[in-house]
C-alpha cells in the first residue's frame, strides 16, 4: 500500500446493499443496494450536466508508479467467471483481470481492446479481427479458437449463467484464422456492447481444465489482463499483480486489492483512517457523511438506474389514463431528490434511463432536442391530481397497498410522501415494507398490489434494451400493451445499431409518457469516492463497470 | 454408565432434529416468495422464460419438494452440501472459510464476557443494594439496550480512527493478526453479552447467598474464597451455565450486525446474504450447523451439569 515514492496508498470498494445487486452487463432489476453503480463521468458531465465533485480536483501526477492500493465492494467478488456471476462487485475484479473483446470508452463508445478491429457487415453478422501480440498469463498466445470459446460457453445449451439472458440473439461462435464470426439469429444491436461487457477472454484449455471449478479460488482462471489473480477468496477477497508482460500499455498501480466491506459507514472510516483508497458505488443515501470528510474526494456522475412507479393498466382503477396522470401529479419527485439520493439524482424525463440517450447520442443539444421531442411528465399539482381524478370512474379515490422493497432505501420515504399527498385527494396508499425477495416477486404476480415502485438498471449504452422488455413481453409489470406499441417496439428491438434506435424510440416514448403506464421518476446519479491521494485520471465514468479501470488510477499531484 | 447411555439417548434425538430442522427450513423456503433461478438470472427483466426452465432443471427446482429434499439429504449424507445457487460454488467451501472467522470471534467475545460478566454478576449479588450493585445493575441496562451498529460504529471511530489502536474492518490473517482484528469486534458483541451473563449470575448468586448452608460456612469461619468459590459460585452455577452456553452458541451460528459493521466474512454475513438471494442449499447448510451447534452446546451444558451437581447424577438412571 504505499507508492513507490512514499506515500501510502489503499483502496477499498463495496456492496447491499444488500448486496445489492445490479448486474452490470445487463439490464437488471435493481434489488439490491440503493441502486448506485456506475456511471460515467466524461461523457455524463458533457451530456447531462450531472457530473459533479464536492471537492477541488486534483490534477493526475503523470505516471508516477503506485505500488498498492486498495479498493473496496459492498458485496464480495462472488466468482472469478462471469459465467458464475454477474453482479457488478464482482465485475470490478474480473475487468481487471481478463480482456475483453472490446472495451468501452467513458462516452458508451466501442474501442479495440483483444479485437484489434471489428466489423459488422450484416445486421446480423460481427466480424473480430483478433490481435497477435496478447499472450495469456502463461505466456501461450490468445487465439481467436479461445476467443470463440469465451463466448461459446455463454451460449452452450447447458450454460445457466445470468449474463446469457444478453446473448439470447446469439446463434453462433466461431473461429477462423486470426478471425472471430458472430451469427445472430436476429438483429440485436445491443449485441454490439456484450463484446465489450460480457465477453471476457479465458483460456481454453486451463478453463476446460477447471470444469465446473474455474472461477473458484483454487482454479481462479487463466486470462490475459494486465494483472493476474494473485490470491482469490470469496470471503477474503482479492488480490492482483502487475504480470509486466502485458500486450498493452501497463497502469501505474502495481498492485490492486480489493475488499468487502459491506457497511458504508465503515468503509468511510475506513478512508478516513487511509485503509481504503477507493470505494466504488457508494450508496447515494449514505453520501453526506462522505461530503463532508475531508480526505475523501467523491465524484458523482449520471448513474444507469432509472426509477419508476409502476401500475397494472388491466386491473382497475389503473386502467384508466386519468388515474395513472393522477398519480402522476401525485408525486413530487423533484421536492424529494435531495432528501431521498442527497441532491444526487434527477428527475427523469422517460422510462429510458438517461445515460442510455446521452451515450446514444453523445451529444449535449441533440440531447436536449431529443428530450423537447417527447411529451413531459406531468409534475407535482395536487390541484390538477385532483382534476385528472374527477374524469375518472373513482372520483372519490380508492385504496390501493404500495410494498416498497426495504433494502432500498429510497423507496419508503418516497411512498410515504406519495401516500400523503394522495390522501389529498381521496386515494389511501397503503404503504408496506416487505423484504427484497417479496418485493421482487410482487413485480410479476397478477395477484400482487397492481401499484409498484421499480428500479432498473441499464446494462448497455443502448436505449433500446428497456423498453421491449418492460412494454413488451419479459417482464411488463405495467402489462400496457396495444397493437401499434407492439410494432414500435419490434422495430426498435431490431434497430441494426444504437444510433439507429433514437428516431424509433421517439413514437415509443411519446405513447409512454402520454399513456403513463410507468411514471419515471429519477436518473440515479452514481458515486465513487476516492483518497486525496488519487486522482481518476480522465473523469470518472459509470461505464468504468466494463473497463480496466486501475488504468484510470493515478498519483494526485 | 448411565451418563453415557444419557449422552447416546441424546445424541439420537439429536441427529432427529437435526432431520426435523432440516426439512422444516426446506419446506419454509419452498414458500418464501420469488424463484432462485428468477434471482440468479439477475431479477426478471433479464429471465426469459427459456433461461429459468434451465436453471430450475439444472438445479431439480421443478421436482416435486420431497424429492428434492431426498437429492438433498442424499448429498449431506456424504458430506456434500451441493453448489451455491448464487455462485455456483461447494457451500462446503464457503462455510469452510467463514466458520472460523465466526467461531474465534464468538470465542474471543465469550472469553471476554466471562472474565468481566462472572465477578462482576457475583459481586453485585453478594453485595446487594450496593452502589457496585447499582452501578453494575445500570450498566447491564445500558450494555443490553445499546444497538450493536452504533456501538460498532462509535468504537471504530473512537479506537480506530482517533486513536488508530486497531484496524477498522476486516478479519485479519494468521493468528496474532486476526486478534488484534477481532479486539473491537469482540469487545462489541462481549457488551451485550456480559449484560446478560452479569445479571443472570447476579440473580443466581443472590439466591444462594442467602442460603442457611453459606451463612453457616460463614459462621464456621470457611475461608471466603472456599465460600464464594465452592459454595456461592458452584451453586450459582447452573443457570448461569445455561445462558453462557446459548450466548456462545448464538454467536457461533453468526453475529450478523458485528460482523457487517466490522466487515467480517462471517457465516452472519453469508447467511443474509444467501436469505437475500434465495440460495437454498447455503441456507440449509448454515441452518443444519446452527442447529448442530445449539444442541450440542444444550448437550454440553446438560453434561456439564453433572459434573457441578452430583444430585442430578443420581437422578440419571431413574
Amino acid at each position: 500500500m504505499t507508492t513507490s515514492t512514499t506515500s501510502t496508498i489503499r483502496t477499498v470498494v463495496r456492496g447491499p446493499a444488500l448486496a445489492c445487486v445490479v448486474a452490470a452487463a445487463s439490464l437488471v432489476l435493481a434489488g439490491c443496494a440503493s441502486g448506485s453503480s456506475g456511471g460515467d463521468s466524461t461523457s455524463a458531465a458533457a451530456s447531462t450536466s450531472a457530473s459533479a465533485s464536492s471537492s477541488s480536483e486534483p490534477t493526475p501526477a503523470g505516471d508516477t508508479p503506485i505500488d498498492s492500493i486498495t479498493a473496496a465492494i459492498q458485496s464480495p467478488v462472488l466468482a472469478m467467471d462471469i459465467l458464475k456471476a454477474n453482479d457488478v462487485p464482482t465485475r470490478r475484479a474480473l475487468t481487471i483481470a481478463y480482456d475483453r473483446v472490446l472495451k468501452i470508452d467513458n462516452a458508451g463508445q466501442l474501442q479495440p481492446m483483444i479485437a484489434e478491429s471489428w466489423a459488422n457487415p450484416t445486421p446480423t453478422t460481427f466480424t473480430y479481427e483478433i490481435r497477435s501480440d496478447a499472450t495469456f498469463w502463461d505466456g501461450t498466445p490468445v487465439t481467436a479458437e479461445d476467443v470463440a470459446y469465451s463466448a461459446a460457453r455463454i451460449i452452450a445449451p447447458d450454460s445457466t449463467a445470468a449474463v446469457a439472458a444478453g446473448w439470447g440473439a446469439v446463434k453462433s461462435v466461431t473461429a477462423s484464422g486470426s478471425t472471430v464470426t458472430v451469427l445472430l439469429k436476429q438483429p440485436d444491436n445491443t449485441f454490439a456492447y456484450r463484446a465489450a461487457l460480457d465477453w471476457f477472454v479465458v483460456q481454453k484449455q486451463y478453463s476446460e481444465a477447471a470444469g465446473a471449478d474455474l472461477g473458484s479460488p483454487t482454479k481462479p482462471g487463466m486470462g490475459s489482463g494486465p494483472y493476474k489473480i494473485t490470491s482469490y477468496s470469496v470471503a477474503d477477497g482479492a488480490t492482483f499483480d502487475l504480470t509486466g508482460t502485458y500486450w498493452g500499455e501497463e497502469p501505474t498501480v502495481k498492485q490492486v486489492v480489493i475488499q468487502t466491506i459491506p457497511d458504508p459507514e465503515t468503509a468511510r472510516l475506513a478512508m478516513v483512517q487511509g485503509d481504503v483508497d477507493v470505494y466504488f458505488d457508494v450508496p447515494l443515501a449514505a453520501t453526506r457523511q462522505y461530503d463532508k470528510a475531508e480526505e475523501i474526494a467523491m465524484t458523482y456522475v449520471t448513474g444507469g438506474y432509472n426509477d419508476m412507479l409502476s401500475m397494472r393498466t388491466t386491473t382497475a382503477p389503473f386502467d384508466d389514463v386519468n388515474v395513472r396522470t393522477a398519480m402522476a401529479y401525485l408525486s413530487d419527485t423533484a421536492g424529494l431528490t435531495q432528501p431521498l439520493f442527497n441532491g444526487r439524482a434527477t428527475v427523469a424525463k422517460s422510462i429510458v434511463p438517461a445515460i442510455q440517450i446521452s451515450s446514444t447520442i453523445n451529444d449535449q443539444a441533440k440531447t436536449d432536442e431529443f428530450y423537447a421531442g417527447i411529451p413531459a411528465i406531468p409534475t407535482f399539482d395536487i390541484a390538477k391530481a385532483k382534476e385528472a381524478l374527477a374524469k375518472s370512474s373513482v372520483a372519490g379515490g380508492f385504496t390501493v397497498d404500495l410494498p416498497v422493497d426495504t433494502s432500498q432505501p429510497w423507496m419508503s420515504p418516497y411512498a410515504q410522501n406519495l401516500a400523503q399527498n394522495a390522501k389529498q385527494v381521496g386515494i389511501i396508499i397503503n404503504v408496506k415494507n416487505v423484504a427484497a425477495g417479496d418485493w421482487g416477486a410482487g413485480l410479476t404476480d397478477p395477484k400482487a398490489s397492481p401499484l409498484q415502485l421499480l428500479a432498473l438498471g441499464a446494462g448497455t449504452p443502448s436505449p433500446s434494451e428497456l423498453p421491449p422488455i418492460i412494454l413488451g413481453t419479459i417482464f411488463n409489470p405495467s402489462a400496457y400493451t396495444t397493437p401499434a406499441l407492439t410494432k414500435q417496439l419490434d422495430a426498435l428491438a431490431a434497430a441494426p445499431t444504437a444510433a439507429d434506435t433514437i428516431p424509433l424510440l421517439t413514437p415509443v416514448l411519446n405513447t409512454a409518457n402520454t399513456e403513463l403506464p410507468y411514471i419515471p421518476l429519477y436518473d440515479e446519479q452514481t458515486a465513487l469516492a476516492m483518497g486525496k491521494d488519487y486522482v481518476w485520471e480522465g473523469g470518472y465514468s459509470y461505464w468504468a463497470i466494463g473497463q480496466t479501470w486501475p488504468e484510470y488510477i493515478r498519483m494526485a499531484s | 454408565m448411565k451418563i453415557a447411555s444419557f449422552v447416546a439417548r441424546r445424541l439420537v434425538a439429536m441427529v432427529a432434529i437435526l432431520l426435523v430442522v432440516s426439512f422444516l427450513v426446506f419446506c419454509l423456503l419452498s414458500l418464501a416468495p420469488g424463484d432462485p433461478a428468477v434471482i440468479l438470472l439477475g431479477g426478471p427483466s433479464k429471465a426469459t422464460p427459456e433461461a429459468v426452465a434451465k436453471v430450475r432443471a439444472a438445479y431439480h427446482l421443478d421436482d416435486p419438494l420431497l424429492a428434492q429434499y431426498w437429492y438433498w439429504l442424499q448429498d449431506v449424507l456424504r458430506f456434500d452440501f451441493g453448489r451455491s445457487i448464487r455462485s455456483q460454488l461447494p457451500v462446503i467451501d464457503a462455510i469452510r472459510e467463514r466458520f472460523p472467522i465466526t467461531a474465534a470471534l464468538a470465542v474471543y467475545s465469550f472469553i471476554i464476557t466471562i472474565v468481566i460478566a462472572i465477578p462482576l454478576g457475583l459481586a453485585a449479588g453478594v453485595r446487594r443494594g450496593t452502589r457496585l450493585d447499582r452501578t453494575v445493575t445500570a450498566g447491564s441496562l445500558v450494555g443490553f439496550a445499546a444497538p450493536v451498529f452504533a456501538l460498532a460504529v462509535f468504537l471504530i471511530y473512537v479506537f480506530a480512527v482517533q486513536f488508530g489502536w486497531f484496524p477498522v474492518y476486516g478479519a485479519g490473517k494468521g493468528a496474532i493478526d486476526r486478534i488484534y482484528h477481532l479486539t473491537l469486534p469482540a469487545i462489541t458483541l462481549a457488551i451485550g453479552q456480559i449484560a446478560i451473563i452479569a445479571r443472570q449470575t447476579r440473580a443466581a448468586t443472590m439466591d444462594v447467598a442467602t442460603q442457611d448452608y453459606v451463612t453457616f460456612a460463614r459462621v464456621r469461619a470457611v475461608p471466603a474464597r472456599t465460600v464464594w468459590g465452592g459454595y456461592v459460585l458452584r451453586n450459582a452455577a447452573l443457570p448461569v451455565i445455561t445462558i453462557s452456553g446459548l450466548v456462545l452458541a448464538f454467536a457461533l451460528t453468526g453475529a450478523v450486525l458485528v460482523e457487517q459493521s466490522f466487515a467480517l466474512p462471517g457465516l452472519g454475513t453469508l447467511l443474509v446474504d444467501s436469505v437475500n438471494a434465495l440460495d437454498v442449499p447455503v441456507i440449509q447448510a448454515i441452518t443444519l450447523l446452527t442447529a448442530f451447534v445449539i444442541l450440542s452446546f444444550n448437550l454440553i451444558i446438560d453434561v456439564a451439569y453433572f459434573a457441578l451437581d452430583p444430585r442430578l447424577r443420581r437422578g440419571v438412571g431413574a
